[in-house]
């Protein structure tokens, strides 16, 4: 790599060997190049995360796509194209990208810690320095040399250039900001990573559906689904959040307008918080942030077989993509003489539209009605199933029916099905991630070092000065490594400056016409930018 | 809730608007390839017209809804291609002089106005997600950032079509001799110094052949250096909006980033960008290849935008 503040080995001597700079030419390329490969390998593998369907945001969608192509499946399947970004090759890249950074943050930081330490160098020979000037300084004016080198010094400090004397030469530079904010930038980004690595190690993320009048206690066990670091070692806090009700506000045209959550937050017994929980505007408690993210309802299903109560309670209803309506589950494993399953849907305001198929008019609870599909046999409850899901294996379907809000239907055997209440529940997400400060603070240091990479530039000044018969020359000269054109107008500014100071005339270049015009003097209507 | 009235009048706007950018676009062509300096000005002054009706068909469209006027792919589309015109006629006309782009600009105006009349919604409410200032924040940020790639990738074109164009190119089109001049010296040292970017190379290519008329389209090495600038310039700003909705993520979902496939795009278009810059600033890549980069930068721009909401499904797609 290019050091960073190139010394003077690099400008004063550029005679250097051709083969070992051709080595560390190539040095130099071979990591540029590794990293902008990795940088876009990166961005590859996250394509591909995005267009393939991933098993942490949407398993169903995995298995849809394994059964539409069985041929590939296994393949992908293997190189962990299900869950990229838990994938090893994944996690490789981003290992790599972090060692290549790594490797070359820490002599940019070095190098430039010497930098800045060190004075400006002075330069034995001007030649081959983009920029020239020489102003001839009558003698009169002065006495010595010196005299006329301070002035320049001055002038560039006034500018604030870092300046060195040395000898007949004062050498000066400015701009460290540049190397600095690329330098600030890239570590700025290493600090990143290492904050999103604590937030995945010593974090967790929950989500629990809860009706209205539950709850949740935030302990493992309590969660719906719940993904812990590797380094958490399940330091719940045991609080507990109480959900006393939700809220609903709609638009005239069904838009939702706002979630409400109305929460209670106990210690033990005693209520220690009140909160509304709403979507932008979680509640954050002892270091735990929970979420409003989702709602549905929750009908209170009560199932019984004369006058025997086989099932009652509040059944947490999923939002169905393809009916449209809340779809749930009641399993009833006491009914005689086979088990009972009953399939629901719930239309919280149902309309029938031609061809007798339900949907529902409104979001809101104006006229809820429960579907129900009726499966007999064995439910198989001595396997791990969902709550969500019968399993068909051992079930035959029955009759259907419906019941309106505040009746009962009548199935065989009777059996009888009660709607008597409708609630809704609220989902939340409880997350902790310990990382996060980290995260902003490594992203807000990122961007000040990127504007101050981009937009500021480094640049350099020398000031020689010669005596001649009867005035002294004085030489100047400037580099800049970026920006050249502003640096350009800076420096006519800065030998403007010297000549009207030190009362001399500009010298024409050498290769300028006999009597070409001060060059320091700008024709008028030029316009710089 | 909603005002109908002030609906319909920032519709009417936007059809002037679009009419207007069209009519400047055909001007501004004529004017540059008749080289007639007078189809140029009326061009303008037609594209200033039709940036003022439009500034007004948001404004209204604000105030109809009672929110800011981003929050649907409609309104996103319509605010990049007003700031691509306002970025043309403040900064590439005005401060560059650079005329001769216009048609281009216009050209690339339209197509953002087609494309939002084609997502378009009516005015309404926003869903609650939506309702955070960190919204509005995160998504002025990435018009504004989007805005000045779609002018880099303006430049960035031009110059690839010129450069291969090269002395062939059509009598409009030629530019003046610099660019390759400059093409011969850009093994990335000039002198023995590190070349940078940021170079305020000229913007303007330089007067053509000695003898011949002035051409006044910008040489490649102009719209190079113009493109690298302003992907130097959008850079930052695209961070932000990345860093904005990356805090906007943490309010509203709970987590800063979910590699959900809008945020992954938004990644995967800075990454691309970061390449650049770092192609030009340290491994000294310039012209066609650097080029190619940007160029696939900002397809991976559209695809963050329209391709992810339009078939990808993820948080960002407000489907229901
Ligand atoms: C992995 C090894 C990396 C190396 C060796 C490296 C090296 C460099 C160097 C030397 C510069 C300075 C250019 C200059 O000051 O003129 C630079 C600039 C930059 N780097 Fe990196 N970088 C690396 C990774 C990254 C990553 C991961 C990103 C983010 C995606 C990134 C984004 C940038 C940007 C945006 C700039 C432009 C700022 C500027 O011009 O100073 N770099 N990089």
């Amino acid at each position: 790599m290019r050091s960073p503040l190139p010394d003077a080995a690099h400008v004063s001597r550029p005679v250097q060997s051709p083969l070992s700079a051709a080595r560390a030419f190539g040095r130099w390329l071979l990591r540029m190049r590794t990293a902008i490969f990795l940088l876009l390998a990166l961005a590859a593998g996250s394509a591909v995360g995005s267009l393939m369907p991933q098993r942490p945001v949407d398993p169903a969608a995995v298995d849809g796509w394994i059964a539409r192509h069985r041929a590939l499946a296994p393949l992908a399947e293997r190189f962990g194209l299900f869950d990229v970004f838990g994938a090893w090759w994944f996690m490789a890249i981003y290992l790599l990208l972090v060692v290549s950074l790594t490797g070359c943050v820490v002599p940019r930081l070095r190098a430039f810690a010497r930098a800045v330490r060190s004075r400006p160098r002075a330069r034995a020979s001007f030649d081959g320095l983009p920029l020239r000037r020489a102003i001839a300084v009558p003698l009169v004016a002065v006495s010595a040399g010196d005299p006329v080198l301070e002035a320049a010094a001055r002038a560039l400090r006034r500018r604030r250039f870092r300046v060195a004397r040395a000898g007949a030469q004062v050498a000066a530079e400015k701009g460290y900001l540049r190397e600095g904010g690329s330098l600030l930038f890239h570590s700025a980004l290493l600090a990143l990573l290492l904050g999103a690595t604590i937030g995945r190690g010593f974090g967790f993320t929950a989500q629990v559906a809860v009706v209205e009048g539950g709850g949740f206690t935030d302990t493992h066990v309590a969660y719906d689904s719940i993904r812990e670091g590797r380094f958490f070692g399940e330091r719940h806090r045991g609080f507990r959040v109480a959900l006393e009700a939700f809220d609903v506000r709609w638009h005239s045209d069904g838009v939702p307008a706002d979630f409400v959550s109305r929460v209670r937050v106990l210690e033990g017994d005693r209520v220690v918080r009140r909160a509304a929980i709403r979507v932008n505007h979680p509640l954050a408690y002892r270091g735990v942030r929970v979420y409003q993210i989702a709602w549905g309802w929750a009908p209170r299903v009560r199932v019984t077989q004369r006058g025997r109560v086989l099932a009652d309670g509040e059944v947490v209803f999923l939002d169905d993509r393809a009916t449209g309506a809340f779809r749930g589950v009641v399993k009833a494993p006491s009914a005689a003489p086979a088990q009972l399953g009953l399939e629901m849907w719930l239309y919280n305001d149902l309309g029938i539209a031609r061809g007798r198929v339900p949907f529902n008019r409104s979001p809101q609870a104006r006229r809820p009605v429960l579907l129900y599909q009726e499966h007999r046999g064995d439910l198989r409850l001595d396997r791990p199933q969902s709550v969500y899901q019968l399993d068909p294996v051992g079930l035959v379907p029955g009759g259907a029916g419906t019941v309106p809000l505040g009746d009962t239907a009548v199935l065989g055997d009777g059996i009888e099905v009660s709607f008597p209440g409708l609630k809704q529940y609220s989902v939340f997400q409880v997350a902790s991630d310990p990382g996060t400060p980290v995260a902003l603070a490594a992203a807000v240091l990122a961007l000040a070092g990127l504007l101050a990479a981009l937009y500021t530039s480094r640049r350099r000044v020398w000031v020689r000065a010669e005596p001649g018969g009867d005035s002294i020359r004085l030489d100047v000269a400037g580099l800049a490594f970026q920006r050249k054109a502003a640096f350009e107008e800076e420096f006519e500014g800065l030998v403007r400056d010297l000549r009207e100071r030190l009362g001399g005339a500009v010298l024409a270049r050498p290769g300028d016409p006999p009597g070409a015009p001060d060059p320091t003097v700008r024709p008028a209507g030029v316009r710089g930018r | 809730m909603i005002d109908p009235a002030l609906a319909r009048l920032s519709d009417n706007l936007f059809w002037i608007a679009l009419v207007a950018y069209s009519v400047a676009m055909v001007l501004l062509f004529a004017g540059l390839a008749y080289r007639a300096r007078l189809a140029g000005s009326a061009g303008t002054a037609v594209a200033a017209l039709g940036a003022g009706a439009h500034a007004l068909s948001i404004a209204a469209r604000g105030l109809a809804a009672a929110r800011a006027p981003w929050g649907n792919m409609y309104e996103y589309s319509s605010m990049v291609g007003f700031l691509v015109v306002a970025g043309y006629l403040f900064s590439v006309d005005r401060r560059l002089g650079l005329r001769e782009i216009g048609g281009f600009a216009m050209g690339a105006a339209v197509l953002a106005l087609a494309a939002a009349r084609l997502l378009y919604a009516p005015a309404g409410p926003l869903v609650p997600a939506l309702g955070s200032y960190w919204l509005k924040i995160h998504v002025v940020a990435a018009i504004v950032g989007s805005s000045l790639f779609a002018l880099s990738f303006i430049f960035t074109a031009l110059y690839l079509f010129k450069d291969r164009a090269g002395g062939r190119a059509p009598a409009a089109l030629t530019g003046s001799t610099v660019g390759a001049a400059w093409s011969g010296a850009t093994a990335g040292v000039e002198e023995g110094f590190p070349r940078d970017h940021l170079d305020d190379e000229e913007a303007r290519g330089a007067a053509g052949p000695a003898g011949g008329r002035p051409d006044r389209f910008p040489s490649a090495a102009a719209l190079d250096s113009l493109a690298h600038r302003t992907v130097a310039f959008a850079f930052p700003v695209w961070t932000f909006a990345v860093i904005a909705g990356a805090i906007w993520a943490h309010e509203a979902w709970g987590r800063y980033w979910g590699w959900d496939p809008k945020e992954t795009w938004a990644f995967i278009t800075w990454v691309i960008y970061a390449g650049y810059l770092h192609a030009r600033a340290t491994a000294g890549w310039r012209g066609r290849r650097a080029a190619v980069v940007a160029a696939i930068g900002f397809a991976s721009l559209l695809v963050t935008y329209y391709a992810v909401n339009l078939w990808i499904v993820g948080l960002h797609s407000y489907a229901r």
